[in-house]
């Protein structure tokens, strides 16, 4: 019963992390210009993240290694340093991203400037890491993430056409504004697909104990926790369909993309909105700061664990601060949080064949998995995956200056 | 060992070292094989330690880090040599017949450890 009960908590945990600055905006900009159109790239990113890991998952399960900890075994330093370097470069610019995005929730609610804002927010993220065990962080993240669930309420109450919501989720080459089309559709991928969600979900496997036995955990907190995540972000892209766009809204900015909760919270709107995007991107800040500790400390063989007192993961500690403070820094300077969301997405789709692939070579090895090797599904679509990264790789770039 | 063979790359390198006690000290960043005349070449240490992963990047890579290991007044016995006769491999991990507190691979950890311990609540969890 306990294991149930503690099931349901990772699956809705997932929340934490998943739904934040980068995926609220890509949803908001896709719903408020195409409608339902893109919701299929929302089911499609949220099935390679869930799939990928289900996988570090299993591979943590059984070797008690993280993602990062098994290429640095397998394929060894000089194959490691590009990819590591790229996925610690994304933190720092997501993280940047995040405490951007919680900033502009405060000033929404207070009127304050942003930048005000940023090392007050830093500094609570840092003391939540500091004093924070592994579950305090994830399930306390996670479950004020619930409050993000407004965005599927929110759908629900304004009745979308069911027919066309439906037909959403079926790929189709748009009418208008193609170029646009395809770069919300990598964005979202992009937003979606991060490095850091993967680690920190296999990082979390070996902080909370779980091992061979309890695979099939790993595999239904994987699946119902992405796509719990997902969901939140198919209902803020239904919301902005519904109202933003008959409305031509364009979403330049989250003070636009609050408008839609206008019709369903009434004056409550801003406020509520301002209290989904702050408790996401913080929770996602905090995780991602955390990230920054266990990719340096996995890769490097430093003891780490946010269930250990921090003075004995000393290294581990230092690092996160640090991360966090540089995060903090760049972002008091006042860049624009959406920007650089575009930017850590386009990176992180670059990036992408570099992360995916070592997978299927670790997940086919017993070393590192025993007797539960990916099977032809797996493989395949492992392999799926990998070459639509490259060819989103290649795109990428050409299509942020001519969508973005 | 005898019969067995060991390939240095697949199962030494990168892998993590252990002292006698089970504690991390790191990882496998480097080896040194000793060539004598006449003799086949001999894996003789393992290297734990950043300036010789630095070293496996490129040569500056590695220069730079040890000028910042004798910046901060680190021990001059780094990265750590640990015999390759005292070493156990065993599956995805090695282990050294050492006392960690006996070599300099922890020195850095240790140094940080007495910095955070005059934070409060560093010994919570």
């Amino acid at each position: 019963m306990a294991q149930i009960g503690n099931l349901v908590l990772g699956v809705v945990t997932s929340i934490g992390g998943f739904v934040e600055a980068g995926s609220i905006s890509t949803a908001a900009q896709a719903g408020a210009e195409f409608r339902f159109s893109l919701l299929w790239a929302i089911a499609l990113a949220a099935l390679i993240v869930a799939m990928l890991s289900e996988m570090a998952g299993r591979v943590a399960c059984i070797s008690r290694r993280s993602m990062i900890a098994a290429v640095r075994e397998r394929f060894g330093i000089g194959l490691q340093v590009v990819p590591l370097v790229g996925e610690l470069l994304i933190d720092l610019l997501l993280l940047t991203a995040e405490l951007g995005g919680a900033a502009i929730a405060l000033r929404m609610v207070s009127g304050v400037a942003f930048p005000w804002w940023i090392v007050p927010i830093g500094l609570v993220v840092w003391v939540v890491l500091w004093l924070g065990s592994f579950s305090v962080i994830e399930d306390g993240v996670g479950l004020l993430g619930m409050v993000t669930v407004s965005f599927v309420l929110a759908a629900w109450w304004l009745h979308p056409d069911a027919g066309e919501v439906a037909r959403g989720f079926v790929p189709r080459l748009p009418d208008h504004e193609w170029t646009r089309y395809a770069f919300l559709t990598v964005s979202i991928v992009g937003a979606t697909v991060s490095p850091y969600l993967l680690n920190f979900y296999s990082s979390g496997v070996i902080e909370e104990k779980l091992g061979e036995a309890d695979l099939w955990i790993n595999r239904t907190t994987a699946y119902m926790g992405m796509g719990f995540g997902s969901v939140v972000s198919m209902g803020v892209l239904v919301t902005a369909a519904v109202v933003l766009e008959p409305a031509h809204v364009q979403v330049d900015s989250f003070e636009s993309a609050a408008l839609m909760f206008v019709p369903v919270f009434g004056s409550w709107a801003t406020p509520l909105f301002a209290l989904c995007l702050g408790v996401g991107c913080f929770g996602a800040a905090t995780e991602i700061a955390l990230n920054t500790g266990y990719a340096l400390a996995q890769s490097l063989g430093w003891s780490w664990g946010a269930n250990r007192p921090r003075r004995q993961a000393a290294r581990f500690t230092v690092a996160f601060s640090l991360m966090l403070l540089v995060a903090m820094a760049v972002a008091v300077i006042g860049f624009d949080p959406l920007q650089l969301t575009l930017i850590s997405v386009a990176l992180t789709v670059v990036l992408m064949p570099a992360v995916v692939l070592p997978f299927l070579v670790i997940m086919n090895n017993p070393q590192f998995v025993h007797q539960h090797t990916s099977g032809a599904i797996g493989n395949g679509a492992l392999a799926a995956v990998v070459i639509a990264g490259a060819i989103m790789a290649v795109i990428v770039i050409p299509l942020e200056i001519l969508g973005g | 060992m005898m019969g067995e063979t060991m390939d240095v790359v697949r199962d030494v390198l990168d892998k993590p070292v252990f002292d006698r006690d089970g504690r991390a000290l790191g990882r496998v960043d480097g080896v040194t094989i000793t060539i004598d005349e006449g003799e086949p070449p001999q894996l003789t240490s393992v290297l734990v330690g950043p300036v010789a992963l630095a070293e496996r990047l490129t040569p500056a890579i590695g220069g730079w880090m040890a000028a910042l290991e004798r910046a901060l007044g680190l021990p001059k016995d780094r990265p750590v040599n640990l015999p390759f006769g005292r070493v156990e491999a065993d599956g995805l991990r090695l282990s050294a017949d050492v006392a960690g507190s006996d070599t300099s691979a922890l020195v850095v950890e240790q140094r940080l450890q007495r910095w955070l311990a005059r934070i409060p609540g560093s010994k919570w969890s």
